[in-house]
């Protein structure tokens, strides 16, 4: 997958943990998870667990510790995609 | 030095099976702390809030040393519960009135965790009803120097949580200290503190909201309420 790819499907993962739906649409690498997409913290988990299996991935803790903004998160999507080979 | 930490978790908005899965609760409890579950009264605290009930603690005590650590990250898993006792005969029940508030515990029937990061170890309160889960935690296992508040409101929007949880905690507080001009604004690390005529005043605070829920801590007030 490339990484706009990646960037597309993430958005549907995003979507139904944030109301912000605008800024979703034009989401950038620098674009926080909670303090600009307002996820609440209770919802990480399930962005976790939703692309892992939107992927077919797993992710451990500490790639999930990275997981801040949309950038870090296409890093570490797309690091397990290249693991899984 | 003191901090403050609190978290919420509306369990009306939470998904009950994926809570329960392996895959999911495997994030955010420990092996561990799943054989402290095994130890524990099942009838009295179920899988799925005591899940919650750990997830609340650790995220309370992440806000309690983030403040004082900028540099933590929050894996839940890092954040070990060693211990929970749960209130005896203890049954879940409505919120009624939809706001409670105090200053200590005395007056509630509450779980008590330890939770340690790094070798530090954190006490908490935590109040569950059928609505929701929520906790405060402290330096020391004496909570009456904490005050907290939590309330229901309608609006579930991030804007109107974030003006809510400000206005009610700002309401409660004034009342216990006489002081009018108390602001709350994010400091540069998007930490609250809380301001009083704009200067920097040491109760620190802690805001959490989930969907309709609403709640803060707030320490030192004792020292705030002699001023």
């Amino acid at each position: 997958m490339t990484r706009q790819e990646i960037l597309d499907e993430l958005k549907k993962v995003i979507a139904p943990y944030t109301t912000n739906k605008e800024l979703l649409a034009g989401i950038t690498e620098d674009t926080d998870l909670i303090k600009d997409l307002k996820i609440n913290s209770a919802n990480l988990v399930d962005i976790i667990i939703d692309a892992e299996a939107k992927y077919e991935i797993e992710i451990d803790y500490d790639s999930a510790d990275k997981m801040i903004n949309v950038g870090t998160c296409l890093d570490v999507i797309g690091a397990k995609i290249n693991e899984r080979g | 030095m003191i901090s403050a930490g609190n978290d919420i978790v509306s369990l009306t908005a939470i998904n009950v099976t994926r809570t329960k899965s392996p895959e999911f609760y495997q994030k955010i409890i420990s092996p561990a702390e799943k054989a402290l579950f095994d130890t524990l009264d099942q009838e009295a605290l179920p899988f799925d809030r005591f899940v919650w009930l750990l997830w609340s603690v650790k995220e309370s005590a992440y806000k309690y040393l983030q403040r004082l650590d900028h540099g933590i990250v929050f894996t839940p898993v890092k954040f070990e519960v060693r211990s929970i006792a749960i209130p005896p005969a203890y049954s879940y029940t409505e919120s009624g009135a939809g706001e409670i508030s105090g200053r200590g515990f005395g007056n509630f029937s509450t779980f008590k965790a330890e939770v340690v990061f790094a070798g530090r170890k954190l006490f908490s309160r935590v109040i569950i009803y059928h609505e929701f889960v929520s906790s405060v935690v402290n330096h020391s296992d004496d909570f009456e120097g904490v005050y907290w508040g939590i309330k229901r409101i309608k609006d579930t929007s991030y804007k109107y949580q974030s003006f809510a949880v400000r206005e009610f905690a700002l309401a409660k507080l004034k009342e216990i200290s006489g002081l009018n001009n108390l602001a709350i604004h994010k400091n540069d690390e998007d930490v609250p503190v809380l301001l009083n005529d704009s200067e920097l005043f040491a109760a620190p605070i802690s805001l959490s909201h989930h969907e309709q829920w609403i709640a803060f801590s707030c320490q030192s007030l004792a020292n705030m309420a002699d001023n």
